[in-house]
């Protein structure tokens, strides 16, 4: 789906991101890596090929199923793509239900209340437990609660294209603000989309989080990409000491055997 | 006779102020979702003091005629607009930079209108500052008309950006990744702001307070989305305009105060208080 060839990207004389290759198809990919190692950039790049970015020089080629994605519609793309950024614009009075019905924009409604966005509809209420706040206005929202409302967001986005294969969920840090049993839907949720044929790309600072909801893990070091592979390539301790600067500790979690890293 | 004092003076003078009313609280709100600010008002971006100094200009050079002053306004806030969006461009366009070219505008056009003022004689003076102060005392229907036809013009337009304007409200970026069109969208709503001040000050002068004030009372009624912001700030501007001007009328009569004294006189206050209700 989404292929990146000899990509780089610097703001002034910072380089941000070095010569990544990698070729994206389906499935749930987790983006580690220390501050500033260039995930937001990387998943930027993904979302609009960083065509809003000021003064960022981008080298390479970034294609969505074969075209070069800055140069794509973005309304066309934005019926296939949602991204959640890290920060959201925080004076927004819109009631949540109004809120969720933008998603439906792109697709040319104004509303969510046909026979085949309603459920839709209610299924993101219920996954992000958002039924009781639909009428409550945003800017009065906790920041937990506002993260919900915009996961709830981009899922509607993203899910009321068509085409399962050719959607595109991208993610920056989506557990910000969360609280445990809500980063558990968000597991839940991210894994489910992948299995349906999506291709979910999400940020994390939780290496566990990753290697629980993660197919594939791409570990990004000072702008380049450091290793990628599955769950369980990645849960080296040798690997994330070099990567993290802090030593690791690899166990087994009890109740069903994936890796668990403990720092120490 | 009383019927026709009503058509040829009294009706024609309520619709300027409904029109110049509606046209400022329109690009108020306008201007205060573009740059999600809610201190902005339509003189910020100097498309209404490039009108002023053209018009101060024609009063000046002792120009007469029903259509010079009005459309000498228009082309000079329309100039005023080239040179923002011209200027923004050269600048990257950033919101803070249309912004500081605005304020350097009105600097400008503001010097240049006191240089004029104080080497005219006191016919201008007194002529040009009735006009910078406002009234509605000019109005009749050759120019209503078209100003008619060009309001309804950037109110359908701006409704049809009304779900755009929504989503412009969560942010430049969220809003391109929503599949707006970003930079089209953000010269379409300063171009129609700037046609809506235009149509105002080229009829009416300086009229303050309405633009940011009307925006302002429509949120406190609690609407949100822009399906109804938009007509209840048309109307409450409307509303206004007119207000001030009865006032402006039966003040002190028969003598009569300029509007554009009395909106801020009613206005600024109003202003206050809406802050100071939130508070509680």
């Amino acid at each position: 789906m989404i292929a990146l060839s000899g990509v780089s990207c610097h703001f002034g004389a910072h380089r941000v991101l070095q010569d990544i290759t990698v070729t994206l198809e389906s499935g749930c990919i987790a983006l580690v890596g220390p501050n500033g190692a260039g995930k937001s950039t990387l998943l930027r790049l993904c979302t609009d090929g960083g065509r809003y970015f000021s003064r960022a020089g981008i080298t390479g080629d970034i294609c969505l199923d074969g075209s070069a994605l800055k140069n794509m519609a973005p309304d066309a793309l934005a019926r296939r793509r949602s991204f959640l950024p890290q920060q959201h614009a925080d004076a927004l009075r819109l009631p949540v239900h109004d809120l969720l019905c933008l998603a439906a924009w792109p697709h040319g409604r104004s509303d969510l209340a046909s026979a085949t966005t309603k459920p839709l509809y209610e299924q993101a209420l219920q996954t992000w437990e958002l039924t009781s706040l639909a009428s409550r206005l945003y800017d009065e929202l906790s920041g937990g609660e506002r993260q919900r409302v915009q996961l709830a967001r981009t899922w509607l986005q993203m899910r009321l294209h068509p085409l399962a294969h050719e959607r595109l969920w991208l993610l920056d840090e989506p557990q910000n603000s969360l609280d445990l049993p809500h980063q558990q839907r968000l597991r839940q949720s991210l894994c489910q989309e992948a299995r349906t044929g999506a291709l979910v790309i999400f940020s994390t600072h939780d290496i566990n989080f990753a290697l629980r909801t993660a197919d594939r893990i791409l570990v990004l070091k000072s702008g380049r990409l450091h290793a990628a592979g599955s769950p369980d390539t990645i849960a080296d301790p040798v690997l994330l000491q070099d990567v993290f600067g802090v030593a690791f500790d690899r166990m087994q979690h009890p109740a069903d055997g994936i890796p668990w890293l403990l720092p120490h | 006779m009383a019927g026709d004092v009503l058509w040829r003076l009294r009706l024609p003078r309520i619709l300027l102020a409904v029109f110049t009313g509606a046209s400022l609280a329109l690009a108020g709100l306008l201007l205060q979702d573009f740059f999600r600010n809610a201190l902005v008002e339509p003189g910020l971006l100097g498309v209404s003091a490039g009108a002023g100094l053209a018009a101060v200009m024609v009063i000046a050079l002792g120009v007469g005629g029903l259509w010079v002053l009005p459309f000498a306004a228009f082309a000079g806030a329309l100039g005023a607009l080239a040179l923002v969006l011209a200027m923004g461009r050269r600048l990257g366009a950033g919101n803070a930079e249309l912004l500081l070219v605005g304020v350097a505008l009105n600097a400008l056009a503001a010097a240049l209108i006191n240089l004029l003022l104080s080497l005219g004689d006191n016919t201008t003076l007194r002529s040009a500052n009735f006009w910078l102060m406002g009234s509605f005392a000019q109005a009749n229907w050759e120019l209503l008309l078209p100003s008619a036809v060009l309001l309804l013009l950037t109110v359908t337009r701006s409704w049809q950006h009304s779900t755009a304007l929504d989503v412009w409200q969560l942010g430049e970026t969220e809003a391109a990744h929503l599949g707006l069109d970003i930079q089209r969208f953000r010269r379409e709503i300063l171009v129609l702001a700037s046609v809506l001040v235009a149509l105002a000050v080229a009829q009416s002068g300086g009229i303050g307070f309405v633009g940011l004030l009307a925006p302002h009372m429509a949120r406190r009624l609690g609407f949100v989305k822009h399906r109804q912001l938009l007509p209840a700030s048309l109307l409450l501007g409307a509303m206004l305009a007119v207000f001030a001007d009865w006032l402006a009328r039966v003040l002190i009569a028969p003598l009569e105060l300029p509007v554009g004294v009395l909106t801020a006189l009613i206005g600024a206050p109003a202003f206050l208080l809406l802050f100071l209700r939130r508070r509680t």
